[in-house]
């Protein structure tokens, strides 16, 4: 610990020095790894929307059951038995006739007067399920087969067509996300690797003088993790700006799909990815200090 | 301080550097070792600083065997070797003074102590005007005397100097031969490769190597 404090002014230089003389692959390195971060953080926010509006999505999802009318209370019981038991329905609640009134004089407004000219209420008592998403068809097909069910309604029209969407954008996330995920990982060590390497003469150079391990690697490490954490870190701020003026645009202009708040997301990203970006350096330069050191 | 048994080196394409050999030095000892370009001298070197390992035999150094498994040892007793290469390893970009501080700043000195050595020794290769250059700028000869600062400035008990005349002019290379062989003064093992023989004719006491193609010839003269 000593020997360390005793040359904390001469590592503070060495990365200087590090990094003044392999200048240019240094700035190339910045500037790469920088745009490579960014392209990442513009992978996983893309992923993240599709979720997030999956998840807006599958809140929209309604599934109503109508049934036979005048049940006795013995096949009303049984009935709803039969849709628990179905598989990723999570419950259920009964609508009566006076509600569903209500709720269709709230959702016309002024425009109510319509029902007045109907002497008896023109609405059944139905169910609403809350249920899994994903197995909705499953559910629908099922209940359709469950006795004393006369008729099940669900907006899947509106919602198929929003899935594919969504589905697709989730498929080119995946698929981009995974490649730049490991090219991000590739690259990265490669560069700070690269960086090691163009000096391995002096590394092996400190050897032959018997310095340990520890001292050789320590100002090529901390070179490694603020290379990688400061691009991770410009590239977050790039982020940011980009992200904030992207949601402006895209405000409005895919009326069915929800402008989404990106800011808390956004910094979520810009701190994970740094400190992706540290981890990285600091295993990168680790394993390029491993296969420079190699020779005797 | 140095021990060989049946010792030889090949390389790995073939080359046999060094025959087999059996020698030993001892503490204090002065060493030249000379012969033509090619005869093995820098392989002899790279043993005892354990960048190579014997083919077969057993090596010694500092009573640590020169073996692949046994690196950890190696890089210690490096730290008490003061070595002066042929290709000099300097580090570019670095001013005289911290190179030769650079061979001491993981021992176990404070640091204005290592900062004195340093500066001692680099005046005594008469570079003390130049401390704050950076090596870049430096002639060959000077910087085969920054690489002797170095390796003489952490007091090593073990010196191996190969060819650390080479690129000097006469005047240089005696006050630079006189200086590593001082050493022996304070029990220091010096061994210098040289294919300079006119040099050394005024040193009469030491062993001295004659490498021919990788055979050696042996002679203690005291
Ligand atoms: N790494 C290596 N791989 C293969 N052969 C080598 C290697 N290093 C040296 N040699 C060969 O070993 C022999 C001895 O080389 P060495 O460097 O020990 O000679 P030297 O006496 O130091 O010569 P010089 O006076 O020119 O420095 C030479 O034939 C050389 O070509
Ligand atoms: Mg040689």
């Amino acid at each position: 610990m000593s020997k360390f404090i005793k040359n904390g002014g001469y590592f503070f230089r060495e990365i200087k020095t590090i990094f003044m003389l392999n200048k240019t692959s240094s700035i190339l390195s910045l500037v790469s790894l920088t745009m490579i971060f960014f392209i990442l953080m513009l992978t996983v926010s893309g992923w993240w929307m599709s979720n997030t509006w999956m998840g807006l999505i599958s809140d929209e999802a309604e599934i109503s059951v109508y049934y036979v009318s005048g049940l006795n209370p013995y096949a009303f019981d049984e009935l709803q038995e039969d849709i628990e038991k179905i598989d990723g329905v999570n419950g259920l609640s009964h609508i009566e006739a006076s509600e569903a009134y209500d709720d269709m004089e709230k959702i016309l407004g002024g425009d109510a007067k319509v029902l007045e000219s109907f002497t008896e209420n023109p609405f059944d008592p139905y169910f609403e399920l809350s249920f899994d998403f994903e197995n909705r068809l499953n559910i629908v097909k099922e209940l359709n087969e469950t006795k004393n069910v006369s008729f099940v309604r669900d907006n899947q029209d509106v919602l198929d067509q929003l899935e594919n969407i969504i589905d697709f954008i989730e498929i080119i996330g995946i698929v981009v996300g995974l490649s730049v995920s490991i090219s991000t990982f590739i690259i990265t060590s490669h560069i700070i690797r690269e960086g090691i390497h163009s000096n391995r003469e002096h590394i092996r150079t400190l050897r032959l003088l018997g310095a340990p391990t520890w001292f050789i690697n320590f100002p090529f490490v901390t070179e490694g993790i603020l290379i990688t954490g400061f691009s991770a870190f410009v590239s977050g701020l790039i982020f940011t700006i980009f992200s904030g003026r992207l949601s402006n645009a895209f405000e409005g202009t895919v009326q069915f799909l929800p402008a989404l708040d990106m800011s808390s997301m956004t910094l979520v990203l810009w701190v994970s990815v740094t400190a992706l970006a540290l981890l990285l350096g600091m295993i990168s330069s680790a394993f390029g200090l491993k296969l420079v050191s190699k020779k005797k | 301080m140095i021990v060989a048994k049946k010792v030889g080196l090949s390389y790995p394409d073939g080359t046999e550097a060094l025959k087999t050999f059996d020698f030993h030095i001892e503490k204090g000892e002065l060493v030249f070792i000379t012969g033509p370009s090619g005869s093995g001298k820098t392989s002899l070197l790279k043993l005892i600083l354990g960048m190579e390992f014997p083919t077969h035999g057993s090596f010694e150094v500092l009573g640590e065997s020169i073996q692949s498994d046994n690196t950890e040892k190696i890089q210690m007793i490096r730290r008490s070797m003061g070595p002066v290469f042929q290709e000099f390893r300097l580090l570019e970009g670095r001013t005289v003074l911290e190179n030769v501080m650079l061979g001491m700043r993981f021992l176990d000195l404070p640091l204005h102590t290592i900062k004195n050595y340093a500066i001692q020794s680099i005046e005594r290769v008469g570079l003390g005007h130049k401390l704050k250059h950076t090596v870049d700028r430096l002639s060959w000869g000077e910087c085969q005397r920054v690489s002797i600062a170095r390796a003489v400035a952490r007091k090593p008990v073990l010196i191996i100097a190969d060819e650390p005349t080479g690129n000097l002019d006469k005047e240089n290379a005696i006050n630079i031969l006189e200086l590593l062989t001082s050493f022996t003064d304070t029990d220091t093992t010096v061994i210098i490769t040289t294919h300079a023989t006119h040099l050394i004719e005024d040193f009469h006491n030491g062993v001295f190597i004659k490498m021919n193609a990788g055979d050696m010839q042996i002679e203690r003269r005291i």
